[in-house]
């Protein structure tokens, strides 16, 4: 793990950048309010979402293996946690991208579902990078 | 990714073909990267002005912002994964390791989609900066390629 130290930390400062452009265009788009994500959604056909949701999957489920498996490597680490902290994550990321099919229809309740969970995708992950960098045996 | 970076790698030929493998596929990638990112915003600094920024003579709109956070968003994460996994299997061979080549490709990466952000509004200076860096990360990643094949041919 020590040799891949400084990988991993050029690859959270590329995960944050990440979230950081992902964040940029969801506020150009939503405004961050419930009317301008029900109203960026509701006209979306079922092939512009996919469009979108699809590679979101791959990627967002590819960075939450990278985070969570290097809790499986550290010594020391309560597996236990780990194992409901990286179910939550995959279930929030799952809802952030289902979230905008329903928006459709009942823009209101699933457009508070898509932004709640957006936020949390985006808190969970820093609380990963978080314990891998500071706190690697206390989790 | 650990079954990247095993200490089985050099006994275990059927792994070592494997990582060859993919290495491969990456450089295939680089190149088509570049041929790619030249059709759509140009690597020569006039073409690359021009899309990014448009020309009023030639009648050429500038790039619109969602669409450049888009092109920023890929590229960050394509360059995240290419290099993550390049460097490790790197860190991994190598016995005396360039931790300056690793910072420098890091580095480039990373700054070439904030300088091709900072492009969009502060003018023409960001965009041949962002040339630069995104020209050099992927000289930095094919030279990780090169020496990959060299340890494992």
């Amino acid at each position: 793990m020590m040799h891949y130290n400084l990988a991993l930390k050029y690859f959270f400062v590329m995960t944050l950048l990440l979230l950081l452009s992902g964040l940029g265009m969801f506020v150009l788009n939503t405004s961050l309010s419930i009317e301008g994500t029900t109203s960026y959604y509701a006209p979306k056909s079922l092939y512009g979402l996919l469009e979108t949701v699809s590679p979101h999957l791959f990627g967002m489920g590819l960075i939450i293996f990278i985070l969570t498996h290097f809790f499986a490597i550290l010594k020391g680490v309560k597996q236990e946690n780990i194992k409901t902290f990286s179910i939550l994550f995959v279930l929030v990321m799952l809802v952030e991208n289902v979230s905008g099919f329903f928006i459709m229809e009942d823009g209101m309740f699933f457009a508070v579902i898509k932004l709640l969970s957006a936020l949390l995708f985006i808190v969970y992950t820093c609380v990963a990078m978080w314990k891998l960098l500071f706190l690697k045996k206390s989790f | 990714m650990k079954f990247l970076v095993t200490k089985e790698l050099e006994q275990n030929r059927l792994l070592t073909l494997q990582v060859l493998l993919l290495t491969a596929i990456l450089t295939l990638f680089l190149f088509s990267d570049l041929v790619l990112h030249h059709y759509q915003i140009g690597l020569t600094p006039t073409q690359a002005l021009e899309t990014i920024l448009g020309n009023e003579e030639a009648f050429l709109e500038p790039m619109l912002l969602p669409a450049l956070l888009e092109r920023i968003h890929i590229d960050i994460f394509i360059s995240m994964v290419t290099l993550m996994l390049l460097i490790v299997i790197y860190i991994r061979l190598s016995k005396n390791r360039k931790n300056k080549m690793i910072h420098l490709t890091f580095l480039s990466a990373i700054l070439a989609p904030i300088s091709l952000l900072f492009g969009y509004f502060y003018g023409e200076v960001f965009i041949f900066i962002w040339l630069g860096l995104f020209l050099l990360w992927h000289l930095f990643a094919l030279y990780f390629s090169v020496y990959i094949f060299r340890k494992l041919i």
